[in-house]
């Protein structure tokens, strides 16, 4: 199954979690720029391991944005502060959590999708070779989310 | 009633707790930990009366923690709150001996939906 269609699953899911868990009024799926993705960017990385693919789910947005998506899930005030930044990149980890849930259940009939326990990062990740990636811009209210898939085949041996 | 929360996530545990208040069922006792592995030692020392555990978790996953009390013969009200909803997991919670899965995200509704008949 071609990645763009892990991706375009992973847009939807985003969205439908945006405007629902996060109570977000619009989000607008941006596709797929000719950039590549921004140095300054965190967030969270989650695997999903399909029958053909061993792939990585990335979450990604600069802090500011994944502040502000951390209150709205929490349902904490825009002037109120989180404890901690391990406090910001637990709860989008569990907005990535949720996310990639929606790809799964996009996905069903298609492939079996197991999910992996997400890790939180700050700064680039280089896929290593072998590996495809493909990454696309989510405008969630005023805020951009990149949306990222890296997957490597799987053996036929495994 | 004494209510056992197992989730990593901090965000989604302080989530189910709101929830639980915001569907009534705020004037239980509850505990948190983050995985099976802390969980089944919890569950040895206070005997809780339910479970709200995720599914995939490090050290110890919901499944695998729900598959180790079934191996120890402890008998207590299971329920999962995950992403996992296909019809397979669904099928291998059933299997385990699981009372209901509730799909994240969720509603103060879907937790009335399930906890009714155990929490009144």
């Amino acid at each position: 199954m071609e990645l763009s269609v892990w991706l375009d699953a992973a847009a939807q899911a985003a969205s439908e979690i945006a405007t629902g868990s996060l109570g977000a009024t619009s989000t607008t799926w941006e596709g797929r720029p000719a950039t590549t993705l921004p140095g300054d960017l965190c967030g969270v990385y989650l695997p999903l391991l399909s029958d053909e693919l061993a792939l990585q789910f990335g979450f990604l947005a600069t802090f500011v944005v994944c502040a502000k998506l951390s209150r709205a899930l929490l349902g904490i005030a825009p002037d109120e502060e989180l404890e901690s930044e391990a406090d910001v990149f637990d709860a989008v980890g569990e907005i990535t959590n949720l996310v990639a849930g929606g790809v799964k259940a996009r996905l069903v009939g298609r492939c079996t999708v197991n999910l992996g326990v997400p890790l939180a990062l700050q700064g680039r990740v280089f896929p290593a070779s072998g590996s495809r990636s493909m990454q696309g811009v989510i405008r969630i209210d005023e805020s951009d989310v990149w949306l990222v898939m890296t997957g490597t085949p799987r053996s036929p041996n495994r | 009633m004494k209510i056992l929360l197992v989730d990593d996530s901090k965000a989604m545990r302080l989530i189910v707790r709101r929830t639980l208040r915001q569907a009534g069922f705020g004037d239980h006792a509850i505990t948190e930990v983050s995985n099976g592995k802390e969980a089944l030692d919890a569950v040895r020392a206070d005997h809780p009366d339910l479970i709200l555990s995720d599914w995939n978790m490090p050290e110890m996953n919901g499944i695998e923690f729900l598959d180790a009390l079934n191996a120890e013969g402890i008998s207590v009200k299971f329920g999962f709150v995950t992403t996992e909803r296909t019809p397979e997991m669904r099928a291998r919670a059933e299997g385990a001996g699981a009372s209901f899965l509730i799909v994240k995200p969720f509603t103060p509704e879907d937790f009335k939906v399930a906890l009714a008949s155990i929490l009144g």
